[in-house]
């Protein structure tokens, strides 16, 4: 190991600008500690420590598994060596293996083998609807986008969990076969002998109404499931239909119902809202429609010219969320004390003559302000008051109703009401259970009910008490329910209980029957939005286990002559939607479109407001004291991998490393740094959780800086026992702490010690840039001094170039920018890079010694000085492509080449596996295969082996399109050639030039915020051949008939073997006179690209221009809003 | 006292010899009879059923994008599905009785609902991605690469289908170039003075000879 010596212009930027702050990745980078550095100080990482092979090994250092890796002797080595070459000797004799080719019996309509399909279809996320367009290869899923019809996705972006819902798919451990439970253990059985059970057993409820039947779901959007509900509950009258989901917008609809006397769905305008105040509010992530909020926040700050406006983001809330870290202003406040805050800004605004809070107003008039800072209570006030009817506060899912409803109330006084704010009717108006929701109180005697959700659970743990059978579909309540309920107890004691579920998992081995659910991609639904849009769910797949949809369980009990969910969803669109002769042509158009057209609601109307219902629920909420070091307070917050834990057994999602933390196949008990100091915690030390009643966690800690002081964040989802061979044993579950009162925070926790500790695995230190600047951010005022301030930040140095410059004239060059304004590190990109290019997973022992495949690594920085209270900054890098590529001269077999387009080429096939590119690429953007990553989780053993024997599953979710990376070799991003390739040819093919936005990379594809721009930078060309549809044309012409921006002819003479063009000329149209017909001239249609504007732009900054490498991929500074009275 | 007579003192020197003579065979035998020009060439398995492209691109002179329907469009060539066979088939008989028990084995496939396992003929190596329709958009004709299919009674490999022999032709195509109206005529010569201008079009196509050209 070499030392290295302090990178010299790691000071510089500070100097030169005077005011850029100090750039860090994590607590020993800035300075403590440095031990995982030294670890991973050697960029091959080979050294690392030992691990046990088995890749999923649990974290505790005491019950480490000793190593179970064959290690290769010498001796070993050339005995296999030798068998080897014996039998590549004798392959090579013999003829290739006869290789067999099973066309179609009957050709399915459409199918044209080679040509991959695209399916439009829906899927649910927190009781919201997202629109997703599948790609299928000859049947197979293997790529999930966002629909861009669909209201829900941003114009097309896809969420890390949609992208990644593949992988449950294809999940080697899901349930296959129906099981009956004798003895406590499940063992397999029929569906006809299930269906049977389930048939006597309704039966036996025939003669009382459905007295003693309950049937337990997860929030549900879905017309066709409400329709099989009301038939079900007409056939049993007596029985109990209830809603449970762990992470649900219950709070939202609740605190509507209180201000407005009923729930309703919340849509906030960010695009149009000047000041945005979050209120412990992830709306960028874990809350729903949030890849359209991500979308429209971005482009309400737009930093393209200095005078752009921006919106400024303030975010109170515990621990950082995605939408914190993108905060101009954020405060750390525990989720106790945030109600509190509310109330007093309340106080403040309602001093104002002009904001009328009415009874509201005297029910904040009491609340202290201890340990809030003024500035968050005066300048934020200021603001509010300054951009009304364009300023919005948003309340977030972990905020009780009372808040949302405090919130209305503001929203409404400041004018935001139908201006930032709108509202549409919820799609289960009649609520979970028929009769059972309490009617929203009308006047000041009504008590405010409690929250939706929760009630219902209470209410079924009252009910399970009497109840005789059960039917759980689709959820999984035993692990997730609060633990004061008792659920699985409960569920023990009923006679008959039916859980329908994608795994066996912890309800189902409580339950007396399992049966397979159907993946969302392989069942038909159907699901309205929040904003009403109807949406069918078509199935891309037939179920690949034989499983059924909770929708098809639930017409069977219902009594359906055929409970087929083709049958059930159609009727409902026939008899709901679209009635009339006409409704199988509206019935495929809403299939091919992904979206009924007409069915979106129509916002409402502002209803009066209930000042005396929100003044009695603000009242209501008691002020809870801020927790002390004795006393800290657990704030459970949805996991920005495993959401709500009903992923755990997904491989993509364990391995992906999470927003804020960059920890992979865990979470922790995320602390302050001062907070860790005074309890004298370190990293990974695991400690117990005391709550009051004889709670007790055990989880590992994780020190991040950004959470509140005296506060646990407790990422909700992990610590299965039942999910799977991934997920099984993988972080904490902070259930036990959980209970119907405390749903959101505890408080009142103690904090001890084991002594153990737990091997935490974290990406934030992999890939370090030595302290070179390479994340440039700045304030919107410095972009307004000094707009090319990027620039300034980043060195730049004359480098004469090594080699001849290529002359791409004439020719496609690629290239791509990232607007760091508009990234908000939500980890889309990663997955659908991962999805598009078949990268593997490796597990956490792999992660661990640096060798994860990612081909895009998000890096997440720390700004500022204060260790406690810093600001983020995101950054995407992916492989540059490198003009000056360093690591194609190194490369001793020429495997890594330079393309005449400016790529830089990566030839598996010729790769030997040297990784002197890996060594020697500025970037770190380079990934070895040093095992058989492919079956690697599957079989550790067979790590070595170069015998490819992946698990068909698996196999199934491959892009044919890319190469299955094996052994031994080194690979990076592409840039999506394939893409590319393929966009050339169907250009040729079709003789249609390439329109700008119609090529696109699978991660720009996928953003949510547009902030990857991919394209050409000499626009796309496209050389007229003899014959062509474009011959006679004018410039005009083209350009309305192909839809293209802007179109661009050069014409040019044919000059056979010349190294450069001759005679260019721009001309208006394509002549086919002579001159053409006989080769003499050439002429090239150039259709514009937005890219070369973005590679020229004032805030554009190029990685590490001081090395003379050239990248082709280019970054847009960062621009932060910040309020300067607040600094 | 010479135990050994002076004659053996050439021994080492004509051991080096034979070692590097058997050294040059053993290089040879290796880099010529195991190219893919004598590994490739010529293999034709025999196929499930006796389909003979002679009787029916040949002789009836069938074109053969009538059964590779999607050649133009697709990547793959595509084997045709079962269907399209018995659109002739389920009324066309054999005249010969060896013919008809070859469309016995046609229908009772098509019967049965059972894919016909073909036996793969053309392969190219798993990393190379290579599109049909890309080279028909080219004009490049079926001939130039699978040979005259239509005189061949059982389909073999007549082109060694290795990157060397791709790179031959993606350096200079112009020899393989044709109207793109002509690319599945088998006979095609370039005479007509108004074919060979179009053939001259080659400076509108620029078969790449970079790595991702092909390889993904």
């Amino acid at each position: 190991m070499t030392r290295r010596n302090d990178y010299p212009v790691a000071q510089t930027p500070a100097a030169q600008t005077g005011n850029a702050k100090p750039i860090w990745r994590s607590l020993d980078d800035k300075g403590r500690a440095s031990e995982e550095r030294a670890r991973l100080a050697d960029a091959g990482a080979e050294h690392g420590p030992v691990l046990s092979a088995d890749s999923l090994t649990r974290g505790r250092s005491s019950d480490s598994a000793p190593s179970t890796g064959t290690h290769l002797g010498r001796r070993g080595f050339l005995a296999a060596s030798t068998v080897t070459a014996a039998a590549g000797l004798l392959e090579g004799c013999i003829r290739r293996p006869e290789e067999h080719i099973l066309p179609y019996g009957e050709a399915p309509e459409h199918v044209v083998p080679g040509v991959p399909l695209h399916f439009a279809t829906v899927t649910e996320r927190l009781g919201d609807a997202m629109g997703l367009l599948v790609t299928s290869h000859e049947g197979r899923p293997t790529k999930v986008e966002g629909n861009p019809n669909h209201p829900s996705t941003g114009q097309g972006a896809a969420d890390v969990w949609s992208q990644a819902s593949l992988m449950d798919l294809y999940d080697p451990d899901r349930s296959t076969k129906p099981a009956r439970s004798e003895g406590g253990t499940l063992l397999d059985a029929e569906w006809t002998a299930a269906e049977e059970a389930l048939q006597a057993r309704l039966a036996s409820h025939q003669g009382n109404g459905g007295a003693g039947l309950l049937v337990l779901t997860p929030p549900n959007s879905s017309p066709s499931f409400r329709r099989a509900r009301a038939r079900f509950l007409a056939k049993f009258p007596e029985a109990g239909f209830h809603t449970w989901g762990s992470v649900t917008d219950a709070n939202m609809r609740e605190g509507a119902k209180i201000a407005f006397g009923r729930p309703l769905n919340i849509h906030h305008d960010f695009r149009g809202s000047r000041v945005i105040l979050s209120i412990d509010s992830d709306f960028m992530m874990t809350e729903p429609n949030a890849l359209t909020n991500s979308w429209r926040f971005a482009l309400g700050r737009p930093a393209f010219r200095p005078n752009d406006p921006m919106n400024r983001l303030y975010v109170v809330e515990p621990g950082h969320s995605l939408t914190g870290s993108n905060a101009d202003h954020r405060l750390r406040l525990p989720s106790s004390q945030i109600a509190r805050y509310l109330k007093i800004l309340a106080k403040r605004l309602a001093t104002e003559s002009d904001v009328d809070l009415a009874d509201v107003a005297s029910a904040v008039s009491d609340v202290s302000a201890d340990g809030i800072p003024e500035a968050w209570i005066e300048k934020v006030a200021a603001e509010l008051l300054a951009n009304r009817r364009r300023a919005v506060i948003v309340a977030g899912l972990r905020q009780p109703p009372a808040v949302h409803a405090l919130v209305h109330a503001l929203n409404r006084a400041l004018g935001n009401d139908g201006a930032t704010v709108i509202f549409t009717g919820v799609a289960d108006d009649d609520g979970g259970s028929a009769g059972a929701v309490p009617q929203a109180p009308s006047g000041g005697e009504t008590a405010p009910p409690e929250p939706y959700y929760n009630t219902q659970v209470s209410e079924l743990a009252a009910a399970m008490g009497g109840a005789r059978t059960m039917l759980i579909l689709g959820s999984n309540p035993v692990y997730d329910t609060p633990a004061d309920l008792g659920f699985a107890e409960k569920l023990g004691s009923i006679e008959f209980s039916l859980h329908l579920g994608s795994h066996r998992d912890e309800t189902a081995a409580a339950s007396t029957w399992h049966l397979p659910m159907a993946h969302e991609l392989e069942s038909w639904g159907d699901l309205r939005s929040r904003d009403g849009t109807y949406a069918i769910q078509q199935p891309l797949i037939a179920p690949l286990h034989g499983g059924r949809s909770a929708l098809e369980v639930l017409g069977f009990a219902a009594g359906d002559e055929d409970p087929k969910g083709h049958t059930l969803v159609r009727s409902t669109f026939s008899e709901v939607f679209a009635r009339g002769p006409r409704s199988s042509e509206a019935w495929r158009t809403a299939l091919h479109a992904g979206v009924l057209a007409g069915s979106t609601r129509r916002p409402e109307p502002p209803r009066p407001l209930d000042t005396v219902a929100i003044a009695l629920a603000v009242r209501a909420t008691a002020d809870v004291p801020m927790p002390t070091p004795d006393a800290l307070e657990v704030a459970f917050v949805p996991c920005s991998k495993m959401l709500d834990g009903s992923r755990a057994n997904n491989v993509w999602l364990q391995e992906l490393p999470d927003n804020m933390s960059k920890l992979v196949w865990d979470n922790a008990a995320l602390v302050s740094p001062a907070t860790a100091t005074q309890l004298g915690l370190s990293d990974r030390d695991v400690v117990r959780l005391e709550a009051d009643g004889g709670a007790v966690v055990e989880a590992a800690v994780h020190i991040l800086p950004g959470v509140a002081d005296n506060v646990v964040v407790a990422p909700l989802g992990w610590g299965r026992h039942a999910a799977g061979r991934y997920g099984n044993g993988q972080g904490f579950d902070f259930g036990p702490l959980r209970t119907t009162e405390a749903l959101w925070h505890r408080s009142g926790v103690r904090v001890t010690r084991t002594g153990d500790d737990w091997f935490l695995v974290r990406t934030q230190e992999h890939g370090s840039m030595h302290g070179r600047p390479i994340a440039i951010d700045g304030t919107l005022e410095e972009y307004q001094e000094t707009p090319d301030f990027p620039q300034y930040r980043a060195v730049e140095m004359d480098i004469p170039p090594l080699w001849d410059r290529v002359d791409y004239d004439g020719k496609y060059k690629w290239g791509m920018s990232i607007d760091l304004t508009a990234c908000t590190g939500c980890n889309a990109c990663v997955i659908a890079c991962q999805a598009e290019n078949n990268i593997p997973s490796v597990g956490k022992g792999m992660v661990a010694r640096g060798r994860e495949m990612y081909w895009i690594r998000l890096d997440r920085y720390f700004v500022g000085e204060d260790e406690n209270e810093p600001q983020v900054a995101f950054q995407p890098i992916g492989c540059q492509q490198c003009e000056e590529a360093p690591c194609e001269n190194v490369c001793p077999v020429n495997a890594t080449a330079h393309s005449p387009e400016g790529l830089n080429d990566m030839a598996y096939n010729r790769c030997i596996g040297t990784r002197y590119c890996a060594n020697n690429c500025p970037y770190k953007v380079r990934r070895f295969n040093y095992l058989n990553y492919h079956e690697y989780l599957e079989d550790p053993t067979n790590a070595r082996s170069m015998d490819v024997n992946i698990p068909a599953t698996r196999q199934m979710s491959y892009n044919p399109n890319v190469t299955v990376r094996m052994r031994g070799v080194m690979e990076k991003c592409s840039y999506c050639v394939q893409r590319l390739q393929e966009a050339k040819i169907a250009s040729r093919r079709d003789d249609r030039p390439i329109a700008d936005g119609t090529v696109r990379a699978a991660c720009q594809e996928t953003c949510p915020t547009k902030a990857i721009v991919f394209g050409c930078l000499n626009g796309y060309p496209y050389v007229v051949r003899k014959g062509s549809a474009l011959v006679g044309k004018t410039v005009q012409e083209i350009a309305r008939e192909y839809g293209l921006r802007e179109v661009r002819i050069e014409r040019e003479t044919v000059v056979p073997d010349s190294e450069h063009r001759v005679g260019v000329q721009e001309v208006d149209s394509i002549e086919g006179n002579d001159a053409f017909l006989n080769g003499q001239v050439k002429y090239t249609v150039y259709s514009a690209s937005l890219l070369p504007q973005l590679q020229s732009h004032d805030r554009h900054y190029k990685l590490l221009v001081e090395l003379g490498a050239y990248p082709r991929t280019t970054f847009l500074g960062r621009i932060r809003n910040p309020n300067s009275e607040m600094v | 006292m010479q135990i050994f007579p002076r004659e053996l003192n050439y021994l080492p020197l004509i051991g080096a010899l034979g070692a590097a003579i058997a050294g040059g065979v053993v290089v040879f035998v290796f880099w010529y009879f195991f190219s893919p020009k004598n590994l490739q060439v010529g293999y034709s398995p025999e196929q499930p059923i006796n389909y003979s492209h002679a009787l029916h691109a040949g002789d009836l002179g069938i074109d053969c994008r009538y059964c590779h329907a999607n050649v133009e469009t697709s990547q793959e060539a595509m084997i045709p599905p079962t269907q399209t066979c018995m659109g002739c088939h389920a009324v066309v008989e054999a005249p010969t009785e060896a013919g008809a028990a070859e469309l016995t084995k046609l229908r009772d496939y098509w019967e049965r609902g059972e894919a016909i396992p073909w036996v793969r003929v053309h392969k190219l190596t798993e990393t190379a991605y290579f599109d049909h329709s890309a080279h028909l958009a080219a004009g490049v004709g079926c001939v130039s690469c699978h040979g005259r299919v239509d005189q061949m009674e059982v389909v073999g490999v007549r082109e060694p289908l290795a990157m060397g022999w791709c790179l031959e032709c993606h350096r200079d195509p112009e020899p393989s170039l044709r109207p793109r109206d002509r690319v599945t005529d088998m006979d095609w010569e370039p005479g007509d003075e108004a074919e060979a201008a179009l053939v001259a079009d080659i400076s509108t196509i620029s078969p790449p000879e970079h790595c991702s050209g092909c390889h993904r």
